[in-house]
């Protein structure tokens, strides 16, 4: 059955094939606002739910109109190698954009996000911030 | 209601390690095969990490675990197996994904863990253009005391051995 609003969830819809939903892992919303495009994810992004982060991303990238993106990560519990490599890939279309400027990428003190992104030195292509206002807003603590 | 080999009986639920003698394995060990499909690094993680937790292992380095072997599956079912999204899936045969963990006690009571991720297929260095990938083995790597990969014709096997941990609380 198709989740009720499914226009709060402008992902492309593009779930894994010939898996069912619950096993998706994964919730991924992206909010309109004036002044940013959110992408908030929950839930644990690996190689099986990867996909719909990086279908997410595309279509906020392609509807920016001059907005930075932002990427909620603070309410995943787990993030493997998949998930970097959506954000990489995400950066990457981003810079094909006029303005470019690094993913926004909202972490906090997240651990299962932060740890992956810091073995791998994710951290250097990566804008990281405590929350989405200070993401919007534009001003990184880290 | 049908049998499920995940049911699991009171006597089952966490126990205690037992404080063994210096150097002695300690007698849990965890095992289990998975079919190479893309929910089956989430499956490794949940049994990883209840494993983990009934031993009391330190929060931090279970998390770099569970991590490390999530990747390791990931790349059994990737590149072992080449399963990918949206693509047919291939004729496995009998293709599992097998992961073992042992857990070792030093004579300190320093607890450390050996993790063995066994594939049968044969993995396939990421073709060029793929770019992004790898990441997983650094990922692997970076959580690991001890990590080492062979492969032959009949199969990719991946082993780490942990960083050491502390006894339990309660363990003497």
């Amino acid at each position: 059955m198709k989740p009720a609003g499914d226009e709060l969830r402008p992902d492309g819809g593009q779930e894994t094939s010939g898996y069912p939903r619950q096993e998706q892992l994964i919730d991924v919303r992206r909010v309109d606002r004036p002044d940013a495009v959110v992408v908030a994810v929950s839930g644990a992004v690996d190689v099986l739910t990867a996909p719909r982060l990086r279908s997410a991303l595309a279509v906020a990238l392609e509807n920016l109109d001059g907005r930075p993106v932002v990427v909620d990560l603070v309410d995943v519990r787990f993030f493997g190698s998949p998930g970097l490599r959506a954000l990489a890939e995400s950066t990457e279309q981003a810079a094909t954009k006029p303005g470019f400027e690094p993913l926004r990428v909202v972490v906090d003190s997240n651990r299962p996000v932060l740890r992956p992104i810091e073995l791998t030195g994710y951290d250097a292509i990566l804008a990281l911030y405590d929350d989405v206002e200070e993401a919007v807003s534009g001003n990184p603590l880290h | 209601m049908p049998p499920s080999e995940q049911d699991e009986r009171p006597g089952d639920i966490p126990r205690p390690l037992p404080g063994e003698a210096a150097g002695t394995p300690v007698a849990e060990s965890l095992h289990f095969e998975l079919a190479p499909e893309m929910v089956a690094p989430s499956i490794a993680r949940d049994r990883f990490d209840r494993w983990l937790r009934d031993l009391r292992w330190p929060g931090a380095q279970r998390e770099d675990l569970v991590l490390a072997l999530s990747e390791a599956v990931s790349n059994s079912v990737e590149h072992g197996y080449r399963i990918h999204a949206g693509a047919p899936r291939p004729d496995l045969g009998r293709g599992t994904v097998e992961v073992l963990a042992r857990v070792f006690a030093e004579a300190n009571g320093t607890r450390r863990i050996a993790l063995t991720v066994r594939d049968h297929g044969r993995w396939r260095e990421p073709v060029a253009g793929a770019r992004f990938r790898g990441h997983g083995l650094s990922i692997i790597r970076a959580c690991a005391d001890e990590f080492s990969i062979d492969g032959d014709e009949s199969g990719t096997t991946l082993r780490l051995t942990t960083r050491g941990a502390p006894a339990p609380p309660g363990a003497t």
